[in-house]
């Protein structure tokens, strides 16, 4: 099983020129320590306008800074917004073959179509047309890295005969993922042969019916880009604390700061009719679940003990990643969230090496039902 | 209550009303927007779906049916079984798992009836001939396990083929980049279409005769001998559906054929005179 990490960019006001700043650095240190502790991957996402709750609008500038520091961890494009009004394609395939070289081919390239009203509103965009737009973007793109000559007539972009340069150093061409939030999307991600990336904040039950469909769908694909990424990463939280107390008062502290802020965003279905977003009308129910949600079982928030016992439950469900959002807010003390990091490497990796997991499944499954089952909830 | 399980879908199946009433499947409909103007599916004539499919400047938007019409068809299908499988999937930008799972939530608690809700992983006429082998399952006693697991084992042999008479309704789309993906230009070529999630071209041809015996010769193939319950669809063209009905006999091993009219779902994409065919082996209960 590999561990990653994931970054929101989120800052808190009172702000000063400093704030985002100060967050950036935070989080390289952090990922840098991840990277020499066998962390396996970093992601983070693209939004853009939303206050407070993510201030991470480029996340190749970003993920590139990485690249420079570290050495191994895969750096991941949690998304890329695959709408051309806000991005055009080709300029999405460039920046990504450009991070892939840079990092010399440690890109996961993230795809996604924006939920809030904000981001998509901001940019002048039909909600009902965003999943035909990415629809249209993720399979020009792979055509973008593997053709010398590229050409697109469609509905929501066109372009000439050109050389869409660089070419990405994978060959053919990096992963690709679409952010999953609603069970349509895990079955459109294995009817198009690529990587579920749950970005539901959710428990091993939550997922399980997605990961069900998912596996069983992707087996028949038809993949948009010249190989199946058949590969399941889940999003959940991370606190590795001293002990279950102290786990659960910081790490707590960091999950009710998320679910409050994210409770405050305009989720598309919840203003507009949409028939394409209605997985999304959710904000009013986050908000009023933000403390029962904060902590549920199966988040792996606790001693490395209870950590390990959580992440098999994921390792049940059939997830091979499992993605961490470490802080938000900037809630847990920098310094807290190293040692969280280093705790984590130290006790629970270790449990979850490609043997350790392929004893366990010769043993058959596990005596646990991984949490009782949730609806459908998106973040 | 004479069996355990009974079944629902949406209409994107498009089984005829008296067939699918036979078989005990109930269908929450879709809906269809021309412009602004909304009709329920089953409120739709098919001739009108097509005449203003040639006349409106755009194609219609499909959502997925309501959650309050998938709790109706819960509702009358728990008077047949003591629970409810629905089967469905979503199919270009319809959230239609969404849709059925918050109204399975809802018979759950205020109506104690207890729903499974499948993403079959294949879509329209395909689904259709799955819902009917699910319902023939059901109707010989068989556990909600026992139609599921046949279903899942089944999914590689069912597919859905649809052979348009022109390409004009892929264009007015516009995302022919797309449609030309695995093809090539299409220029004045008819496609042949697949349908699983998506609108998918996967042939061309000078003809529809052509892609008629490419659509035969690939069923054929997936079934591999397989007994099949095959569902014939036509776009406002019977004559055309029983004549692929009756070279799909001679082709497959048909333990049910049916013949329906092609409703919005992949007619907006194809428009007046498709014919096509979906397919589903007979289920049967596994060791």
């Amino acid at each position: 099983m590999k561990f990653g990490i994931f970054y929101e960019h989120s800052v808190q006001k009172p702000w000063s020129r400093q704030s985002e700043l100060r967050e950036y650095e935070q989080a390289m240190e952090q990922i840098v320590l991840a990277d020499e502790l066998g962390f396996d991957q970093v992601w983070q996402v693209e939004h853009h306008f939303l206050e407070e709750y993510s201030h991470g609008s480029a996340p190749e500038v970003f993920l590139a800074a990485a690249a420079a520091r570290t050495k191994r961890i895969h750096l991941g494009q949690g998304i890329a917004v695959c709408l051309p009004p806000m991005n055009h394609p080709a300029r999405i395939a460039e920046r990504a073959a450009m991070l892939d070289l840079v990092s010399g081919g440690r890109l996961e390239f993230g795809t996604g179509r924006s939920a809030t009203w904000t981001e998509v509103g901001g940019f002048n965009i039909d909600p009902d047309t965003t999943k035909e737009m990415w629809d249209e973007c993720i399979r020009a793109i792979p055509k973008m890295w593997t053709e010398d000559e590229f050409e697109w007539h469609g509905k929501y972009f066109s372009m000439p005969p050109r050389n869409v340069l660089p070419k990405p150093i994978q060959d053919p061409h990096p992963p690709m993922w679409v952010a999953v939030s609603s069970p349509e999307t895990a079955v459109q991600a294995a009817e198009r042969g690529i990587g579920m990336l749950g970005v539901t904040l959710g428990t091993p039950a939550d997922y399980r019916r997605l990961v069900a469909d998912y596996r069983r769908i992707i087996k028949h694909c038809d993949p948009v880009g010249k190989f199946v990424n058949n590969q399941v990463n889940a999003a959940s939280w991370l606190y590795c604390g001293e002990d279950p107390n102290e786990a659960k008062a910081v790490g707590g502290a960091a999950a009710f700061s998320f679910f409050q802020t994210a409770a405050h965003l305009v989720g598309l279905g919840g203003i507009y009719p949409s028939h394409a977003y209605t997985a999304q009308a959710n904000a009013t129910a986050l908000l009023s679940q933000a403390e029962i949600l904060s902590l549920r079982e199966g988040f792996p928030v606790g001693s490395p003990e209870e950590i390990i016992q959580n992440m098999r439950y994921w390792e049940e469900v059939g997830v091979e990643r499992v993605v961490m959002l470490i802080n938000f807010d900037q809630a847990i003390p920098h310094k807290k969230v190293l040692a969280s990091l280093e705790r984590f490497a130290k006790y629970v990796m270790p449990e979850f090496t490609e043997e350790k997991v392929a004893e366990r499944a010769k043993k058959g499954p596990a005596k646990t039902d991984g949490g009782p089952e949730a609806p459908p909830m998106a973040t | 209550m004479t069996q355990q399980i009974s079944i629902v879908t949406d209409s994107s199946v498009d089984l005829p009303a008296a067939e699918a009433a036979r078989l005990g499947i109930e269908t929450a409909p879709l809906q269809v927007a021309f412009s602004t103007e909304f009709f329920r599916d089953d409120a739709l004539d098919r001739g009108e779906f097509y005449r203003r499919l040639k006349d409106e400047p755009r194609l219609p938007t499909i959502a997925a049916a309501m959650p309050s019409d998938f709790l109706t068809a819960y509702r009358k299908a728990r008077e047949r079984g003591e629970r409810v499988l629905c089967l469905i999937n979503p199919f270009e930008s319809c959230s239609t798992y969404t849709a059925a799972y918050s109204a399975a939530v809802v018979a759950k608690r205020d109506h104690k009836i207890d729903v499974e809700v499948m993403n079959t992983g294949r879509a329209l006429t395909a689904l259709g001939a799955v819902a009917v082998g699910a319902a023939e399952m059901a109707a010989r006693g068989a556990e909600l396990a026992d139609i599921i697991k046949a279903i899942e084992e089944a999914t590689p042999q069912i597919d859905s083929f649809y052979a348009p008479t022109t390409n004009d309704y892929l264009r007015r789309d516009g995302r022919i980049s797309l449609y030309e993906m695995n093809v090539g230009p299409l220029r004045g070529m008819l496609p042949l279409i697949r349908v699983w999630g998506r609108v998918a071209v996967i042939g061309k041809a000078r003809t529809q005769a052509e892609n008629i015996a490419k659509m035969l010769e690939l069923a054929e193939k997936e079934l591999a001998g397989s007994e099949a319950i095959v569902v014939v669809t036509h776009g406002n063209n019977p004559e055309g559906a029983k004549a692929l009905a009756v070279d799909a006999q001679k082709r497959l091993r048909c333990a049910k054929m049916i013949l329906t009219p092609l409703g919005p779902s992949a007619g907006a994409y194809c428009g007046e005179g498709t014919v096509g065919l979906g397919f589903c082996p007979s289920l049967q209960k596994l060791n």
